[in-house]
C-alpha cells in the first residue's frame, strides 16, 4: 500500500518537474531532458506489468499535452516500459531479486543500477528523438541529441539515489 | 472460448503493449502536424492557465532585462512614430491636418510558452481573438520579426515563429535592394538561411535584412537579422547565405502582433484582379 502511494507521488511530481522545470531548459538544442523516464525506472519488480504499461502510457500522454506532441512520449514510455522486464531479466543477479525490493541502489548496488538506469534512460532518449525528428533531423544531430539529454536526465537519477533513497 | 481467454491472459502484457502503442501511433499520425491540435493543446484552457501561471512565476526573474529593452523600445517608438502611418492622400496636395490614415496596429502580448530546439517550434501568446488579434497577423518585438499568427482561440494564440521549418519571410538586403526569402532550417535558432539572391547582387557579412511588406503581414521595413555568412557555391544559381537573426529566441518575452487594418483593402485588390 504504501509503495502504491509512494509511486503514486512519484508520478505526479515527476509530471510536474518535467512540464514545469525540464520542459522549459533552453539552454541548447540538444538538451531536452525527460525525467518522466525515472517513474519507470523505479516502480518495484512486484508492480503488475499491466500496471507499468498503463500508467507508462498516462505519464507520457499527459507530458504530451503540454508539449505539443501528441503521441510521441506515450508512444516512448509505453515502449521503455515494454522492455523493462526483459533489461531486468538480463541484468538479474544470479541469486534472483529479493521479494519486496526495488530497483534502487541500497537494494542493488551502483554497478547493477548504473546499467541498468544507463540503458533504459539511453533508450528512451533515442526513441524519442527518433520519433520526434523523423525524416528530419540530421542521424548525428539526433545521436548527439541522445547523449547530451541522457547524461543530463542520468545525473538527476544518480543525485536522487545518492540524497534521496536511504536505507 | 476458454482457450481464447487463456490466450489473452497469457499473453496480456504484450496485448496491453501493443493496443497503447497503437493509440499512441494514431495521436502521433493524426495530431502531430496539424495546427489544430497544436492549437487545441497549447491554448486550451487547462494548460493555458497553467502555462500563464508558470509564466508569471518566471517572469519575474527577468525583469531587469525586460525592463532595458522596453525602455529602448520606446524610445525607437518615439523615433519613428510616423512610420506605422500611411499618407490617406496622394501628396500633391499639401495638407496640414488628417493627412495619416492609420494602416498598422500593434497589440503587446506576453509569450507563455515557447521552444526554440525543435524543427517546428511554436509561441504561444496570452493575447487572442477577444483582444483583436487576427489570423495571419504579422509578430514582432523590439529586437525584430518574430513571426506570424497561425491559430487563435479567445484569449490565446499561437505565432509561427521564423525559427520553425514551415516558415516563409520574404525580406530585402537593406544595401543593395534585392530580395529573398528566409528559412530556417533546423539547429541553431539563432541562424537561418536566405534564398534566392542571385549571384550578380553584391552581398557582404554584415549587411541588414529588412522586412518587404510585399505579404502584408509586416509592416515595411523590419528589422530581420544581418548576413553573417555568404558563400558561392559551384553548380548552384544563387547564394547560400547564412542570416543571424536579430531576435533571441530564447530570451524573448514580450512581443507585438502587428495588425495590418488596411489588408482586407490589399486582399481584396488582388482578389478582383483574378476574377
Amino acid at each position: 500500500m504504501i509503495e502504491i502511494i509512494k509511486n503514486g507521488i512519484r508520478f505526479f511530481v515527476l509530471l510536474l518537474l518535467q512540464i514545469a522545470i525540464f520542459n522549459r531548459i533552453e539552454i541548447s538544442i540538444f538538451l531536452s531532458p525527460m525525467i518522466i523516464v525515472m517513474f519507470i525506472i523505479s516502480l518495484p519488480f512486484t508492480t503488475p506489468k499491466s500496471i507499468i504499461l498503463i500508467s507508462s502510457f498516462f505519464l507520457g500522454l499527459f507530458v504530451d499535452i503540454f508539449m505539443n506532441t501528441p503521441g510521441i512520449l506515450s508512444f516512448t514510455a509505453v515502449l521503455i516500459a515494454y522492455i523493462r522486464p526483459f533489461v531486468l531479466l538480463t541484468l538479474e543477479p544470479r541469486e534472483g531479486y529479493f521479494i519486496g525490493s526495488s530497483p534502487k541502489v541500497v537494494d542493488l548496488g551502483w554497478n547493477w543500477f548504473f546499467q541498468y538506469s544507463i540503458i533504459l534512460t539511453i533508450f528512451f532518449h533515442f526513441i524519442y528523438f527518433v520519433i520526434l525528428g523523423f525524416g528530419q533531423d540530421n542521424f548525428l544531430i539526433m545521436i548527439w541529441k541522445t547523449i547530451i539529454s541522457s547524461a543530463f536526465t542520468l545525473f538527476f537519477i544518480f543525485l536522487y539515489q545518492l540524497f534521496v533513497t536511504k536505507n | 472460448m476458454k482457450g481464447f481467454v487463456k490466450f489473452l491472459l497469457k499473453h496480456h502484457f504484450t496485448l496491453i503493449f501493443l493496443v497503447l502503442q497503437f493509440i499512441s501511433f494514431v495521436l502521433i499520425v493524426n495530431y502531430n502536424k496539424t495546427q489544430k491540435v497544436i492549437f487545441i493543446n497549447s491554448s486550451s484552457h487547462i494548460s493555458g492557465i497553467f502555462n500563464t501561471s508558470v509564466s508569471s512565476v518566471s517572469s519575474y526573474f527577468q525583469l531587469r532585462e525586460d525592463n532595458i529593452r522596453l525602455l529602448r523600445e520606446n524610445t525607437n517608438l518615439r523615433n519613428l512614430f510616423l512610420k506605422n502611418y500611411k499618407l490617406r492622400h496622394v501628396p500633391n496636395k499639401e495638407l496640414l491636418d488628417s493627412l495619416y490614415l492609420q494602416n498598422y496596429r500593434f497589440i503587446s502580448a506576453e509569450i507563455i510558452q515557447s521552444s526554440v530546439r525543435k524543427t517546428r517550434n511554436y509561441l504561444t501568446l496570452n493575447v487572442g481573438a477577444i483582444q483583436g488579434v487576427r489570423k495571419g497577423s504579422g509578430v514582432v518585438s523590439a529586437d525584430g520579426v518574430v513571426g506570424v499568427i497561425k491559430v487563435i482561440s479567445d484569449n490565446y494564440s499561437v505565432v509561427l515563429p521564423i525559427i520553425n521549418t514551415d516558415c516563409k519571410v520574404s525580406c530585402r538586403i537593406n544595401r543593395s535592394q534585392y530580395y529573398g526569402s528566409l528559412t530556417w532550417k533546423g539547429g541553431s535558432y539563432r541562424t537561418a538561411e536566405l534564398l534566392e539572391i542571385p549571384f550578380h547582387v553584391d552581398v557582404e557579412k554584415g549587411d541588414s535584412l529588412f522586412t518587404t511588406g510585399f505579404s502584408s503581414i509586416f509592416p515595411t521595413g523590419e528589422l530581420v537579422g544581418w548576413v553573417d555568412n555568404v558563400e558561392k557555391k559551384e553548380g548552384e544559381n544563387f547564394y547560400s547565405i547564412q542570416v543571424k537573426l536579430s531576435v533571441d529566441f530564447q530570451s524573448l518575452r514580450y512581443v507585438y502582433v502587428v495588425d495590418h487594418l488596411l489588408k482586407f483593402e490589399m486582399d481584396s485588390l488582388k482578389v478582383k484582379l483574378n476574377d
